[in-house]
């Protein structure tokens, strides 16, 4: 396998805005069922039965696992913008063209961090949030 | 525990419970087609993508796979069970409450249901129907009466209890169902664009693969195991095993010569780094020091720190060979063999004692023909890269098997990894350790695994392995050819002191496969026979077994092939065998290469 990426930016930020696609049906899907569960499940006592409580921390988990699935998905989507953009700033005329980049010139998988796909694609980086200014990493726990 | 009330019990609609499984069955659903979704639908994240190629696009769709496989399986383990105890549930708490509710009705209006948590009963009602109508009934009768829906509230109130413990009990179990998911949940795997990716993926996926890394990391994994199980990671997986566990992939046999030659060389690099740079300086000032001291000095802290600055210069020289030997190495293997064009590939190294290294010339996976040159004594680390040293050595053998060839691919492998005699003259003061069969018997194990490694690893058809042993080199080889499931198929014997066998037919190889040469002069003529067993180029008669199993044979019954004493001295000749223009040279290449027809045999 070569060490060489061959890139065609036009396709790989496409591919990169398909899944990021993905991801937004796939929250809204999570979201419908977080919602849906919460309305479903009111009519049930959440003092009387134990379960509903299990219920709450089963539907948490479940919403963590999720995020973090489709933050990953996001991160590859991302990495994927970022050597697109790379490429794009090395061949002014990559539109309907491969770029070959050499290993020094393109970010491997390993060598990416989260501020390259900034400042590669000038995306504005995200206010922080939260009380303390951290930003989720594993996605967080939704109460359903 | 569940305190269900048998009023709140009553008053529940558990349409809520069924619509609630509904919607995760409907969720789950959804989630079928995102495999299609990613990997048939957006072309660039297909295997075979030119629109994005190369180790990184790999990697990244290698990274998606995974991701994906862990999201399908959580669905499986998580998000399946929700929906399914919700379903059970649902249906056995409207079974249960529908169970009450019969019940109550069974009761009629003379009987009411009362009572808190597991006391649960009927009690008579206060007004009854026969309070408000004349039914003309007796004392007695009223009394009767009384007594038989005392009776019957006492029978029904056992029902009752039984049914609202079923329904905590489900209640309970279902709670139980749902916690118990939380249980040992799996961490997902690192980031893209975290710090550390690649060592905390390659962490993540020691943790999925645990119980065989433990078994190889114990030596308890065959090499033939190893390489099933590497066959069965994705490529991108193989990646972050070998870059990001190099300790694991760098010397282990099973794994890809291409996978443990990279593995190795990041090993490589990183021990010549770890060396302190100012070494070659610290070298210097202890010996300007030492200078400067007086060894035969009556003070005693004087003496004392000139053993001390002795003791140090000795660990910092070791530390420089080490790093010179390993750096010497490092620039050997740089550029493909320029005698051939095959590439390097670096199996393993070691800096321990002698010191050790595996390299091969050409890729023995995809090679026709493998050779395998076990040196001799005073084999080490230190001289593997010089002239005559164990790679130069193999080196001129890849360049016979090219030169000499049929045109297929040949991979000659120097082999270095056993702890080498470094000694070998009668004449020292305590016996060398080339007398002892110690280190070839270690070193045969070593070897065969090895070679059963090269086996495992092999494309296609089997590769023809030749074992080339030069000296006490000879006596591991013959020692490894010895047992019945060696993987080598010929060996060849330069300058041997013995196999460690009276006889060929005494190895785990066929006699016609095993080639000896030893040239007029070798000094190795004068290791006794009765160290390392008969001298496998002798041809008179050879005595093996004893009493009833004695046998009589003509000769050692090895292939004795033609060379050429090249040198003033024994040790000379015995150190001679390729130098250029010997024509142990070329046989050797037409025995590796398969073409023994061609082969100059002694007397032949």
């Amino acid at each position: 396998v070569s060490d060489r990426l061959s890139i065609d930016p036009e396709s790989v930020e496409q591919a990169s805005a398909d899944v990021i696609t993905l991801v937004d049906e796939l929250e809204a899907n999570a979201l419908e069922l977080s919602d849906g569960t919460s309305n479903s499940m009111s009519g049930i006592d959440i003092g009387a039965y134990s379960f509903r409580q299990a219920l709450i921390g089963a539907a948490a988990l479940w919403a963590g696992r999720a995020t973090g699935f489709r933050e990953r998905l996001t991160d590859a989507a991302e990495f994927m913008s970022t050597n697109a953009a790379i490429a794009r700033q090395l061949d002014a005329d990559s539109a309907a063209d491969f770029v070959e980049l050499e290993p020094d010139a393109y970010l491997s998988i390993d060598q990416y961090s989260r501020a390259d796909y900034y400042e590669q694609t000038g995306t504005p980086p995200p206010a922080p949030s939260g009380e303390d200014g951290a930003m989720s990493v594993d996605g967080e726990r939704v109460a359903v | 525990m569940s305190e269900l009330t048998w009023q709140e019990l009553r008053r529940t609609d558990f349409s809520g419970l069924e619509d609630t499984a509904a919607l995760w069955s409907r969720y789950i659903g959804g989630t079928a087609d995102l495999e299609d979704a990613l990997f048939k639908d957006i072309d660039v994240l297909q295997d075979d993508s030119a629109d994005f190629a190369g180790a990184t696009a790999d990697a990244l769709r290698g990274n998606l796979k995974r991701t994906h496989d862990i999201f399908a399986q959580d669905v499986t383990d998580y998000a399946d069970p929700v929906q399914k105890y919700l379903q059970a549930a649902a249906e056995d708490f409207t079974s249960v409450q529908q169970d009450l509710e019969d019940l109550i009705a069974e009761a009629g209006i003379n009987l009411e249901p009362a009572g808190g948590l597991g006391e649960e009963r009927f009690n008579i009602a206060s007004q009854r129907a026969s309070d408000f109508h004349d039914t003309g009934m007796s004392t007695q009768e009223r009394e009767d009466e009384q007594q038989r829906l005392l009776e019957r509230a006492a029978a029904l109130s056992d029902e009752f209890i039984a049914i609202m413990e079923r329904a905590r009990e489900i209640d309970d179990q279902l709670a139980a169902d749902l916690k118990a998911l939380d249980d040992d949940v799996p961490p997902l795997p690192p980031r893209i664009g975290e710090p550390g990716y690649l060592d905390k993926t390659a962490e993540y996926l020691r943790g999925e693969h645990e119980a065989f890394i433990d078994r190889i990391e114990s030596g308890e994994a065959t090499p033939e195991e190893v390489n099933e199980w590497w066959n069965s990671l994705s490529e991108a997986d193989q990646d972050v095993f070998t870059r990001g566990m190099p300790e694991l992939v760098g010397p282990t046999d099973g794994f890809p010569a291409e996978n443990r030659d990279t593995a190795n060389r990041i090993l490589l690099d990183e021990q010549i780094n770890s060396y302190d740079p100012d070494l070659d300086e610290q070298i210097r000032s202890l010996e300007a020091a030492i200078a400067d001291m007086d060894p035969d000095t009556d003070d005693f802290a004087e003496a004392e720190l000139y053993e001390r600055y002795q003791e140090e210069l000795a660990d910092l020289k070791d530390q420089r060979d080490d790093r010179d030997a390993l750096t010497a190495l490092q620039d050997r293997i740089a550029e493909p063999y320029p005698g051939t064009g095959q590439d390097y590939y670096l199996f393993k190294f070691d800096t321990e004692d002698t010191g050790g290294a595996i390299v091969s010339i050409g890729n023995p996976d995809t090679a026709a023909n493998t050779g395998v040159f076990v040196p001799g004594t005073f084999a080490t680390i230190d001289n593997f890269t010089g002239e005559n040293g164990a790679l130069d050595r193999a080196e001129r053998m890849a360049y016979d098997a090219d030169f000499y060839g049929t045109g297929e691919e040949t991979a000659m492998i120097a082999w270095m990894d056993y702890d080498t005699p470094q000694s070998a003259s009668p004449s020292d003061e305590i016996p060398p350790e080339a007398m002892w069969s110690g280190a070839a018997e270690d070193g045969a194990v070593t070897l065969n695994h090895f070679v059963d490694g090269l086996e495992a690893t092999h494309q296609g058809e089997s590769s023809d392995t030749t074992v080339i042993g030069h000296s006490y080199g000879t006596r591991l080889v013959g020692e490894a050819a010895q047992y019945s499931n060696t993987n080598i198929d010929q060996i060849v014997a330069v300058a041997s002191p013995g196999l460690g066998v009276d006889h060929a037919s005494e190895l785990g190889i066929d006699e016609e496969d095993v080639w000896v040469t030893t040239a007029e002069g070798d000094a190795i003529k004068d290791a006794p026979g009765f160290i390392h067993g008969t001298d496998p180029d002798e041809q008179g008669t050879v005595m093996t077994g004893f009493g009833d199993d004695a046998e009589r044979h003509d000769g050692y019954g090895a292939n004795v092939f033609e060379s050429e004493a090249m040198g003033d001295s024994g040790g000379q000749i015995h150190g001679g065998y390729w130098n250029e223009g010997n024509d142990a040279r070329v046989n050797i290449a037409f025995i590796v290469t398969g073409q023994t027809e061609n082969v100059e045999l002694v007397g032949g």
